[in-house]
């Protein structure tokens, strides 16, 4: 018996051997593999849950916290901007404004005085 | 992005949902269920052979189904048989390491335990027919035989010539299912096949 008939032979034995398995081992097999399926899918749901979870806790929270803080009024930015716009194109005031320091030193002196 | 784990390399952007595109989880369930129903004769058959013990190896062959299912599920398909013969190998080397320890320290406790509990001198006994594993190979069936045989060799030249000849996984598969070398694997299947030749031969005549 040369090689290749030897490993041929022995593959022969090997396969018989397992499909020769008693009921009982089979059994216990199928069940092994159902349970491994299982955990699979347990595993899956449980993954599928987290990001599920955790997506529905971080919008409950922000919406809540927008609910539950006081809402300060709108600045009104328009009337500011308004302001501004006037004080810039008035060369006069601009004036004033630049010098306000010297102006209030100036009242100062004045009340002492 | 790579994360190097026991079992290889493990690409964390690999998500079940990208690489399982357009098989629904029924079809993944049907397919796994249907690889292990394939495998699991052959990785009980390995597993008995290795510890010799039938409860012991329906465990082996049950963690590594948990084990390829729960981490590597989601992998495609055709990356499950490499994998599968890597995780049992590994759940083999393990039982024979906590067997290695658990008769160690049953050896360490045996003077303390021997005038309690005497050895069975029955089964101290020698065999009146003055057998040996070799006698008892010439008066078996072949297929007992060749089980003899195998649980005689060391463990590594086992998972060679089983996942080598039996399996048909090739020099580099066999390396990754056993973890060691190319050339490791090349030097245990050497070996086991001439033992094995030389064990059976004569009794296969």
């Amino acid at each position: 018996m040369n090689e290749d008939e030897f490993l041929q032979k022995s593959r022969q034995l090997l396969d018989e051997s397992a499909q020769q398995l008693d009921a009982h081992t089979l059994s216990r097999l199928n069940q092994a593999r159902q349970r491994a399926i299982d955990s699979r899918l347990h595993s899956r749901r449980f993954g599928l849950a987290i990001p599920a979870t955790a997506t529905a806790v971080v919008t409950i929270a922000v919406v809540s916290g927008w609910l539950w803080m006081p809402h300060s009024p709108v600045p009104q930015q328009p009337q500011i901007a308004m302001e501004d716009m006037e004080i810039i194109s008035s060369d006069t005031e601009l004036e004033l404004l630049e010098d306000l320091d010297f102006i209030a030193w100036l009242a100062e002196e004045d009340h002492a005085g | 992005m790579l994360l190097a784990t026991p079992l290889g390399w493990y690409s964390l952007y690999n998500t079940p949902h990208q690489e399982h595109a357009g098989a629904s989880p029924l079809e993944q369930q049907q397919t796994l269920n249907q690889f292990l129903a394939d495998v699991e004769r052959r990785a009980y058959r390995m597993a008995k052979i290795a510890s010799g013990h039938s409860e012991d190896a329906l465990d082996i062959v049950q963690d590594s189904m948990l084990t390829l299912a729960h981490k590597y599920g989601h992998k495609p398909s055709s990356e499950w048989k490499p994998l599968f013969w890597r995780i049992l190998q590994s759940k083999i080397n393990d039982w024979h390491r906590r067997n290695t320890v658990r008769n160690r320290f049953r050896s360490w406790l045996k003077p303390f335990t021997d005038d309690d509990d005497p050895a069975d001198p029955i089964q101290q006994a020698a065999d009146p027919h003055g057998r040996d594993p070799q006698a008892m190979l010439e008066n078996t069936d072949t297929g007992t035989a060749l089980d003899i045989a195998l649980k005689q060799l060391p463990l590594r030249q086992q998972q060679a010539f089983l996942l080598r000849n039996w399996e048909g996984l090739n020099v580099a598969e066999t390396a990754h299912a056993m973890g060691c070398s190319e050339g490791s694997v090349k030097t245990h299947y050497s070996r086991a096949v001439h033992f094995l030749r030389n064990q059976l031969e004569e009794h296969w005549r």
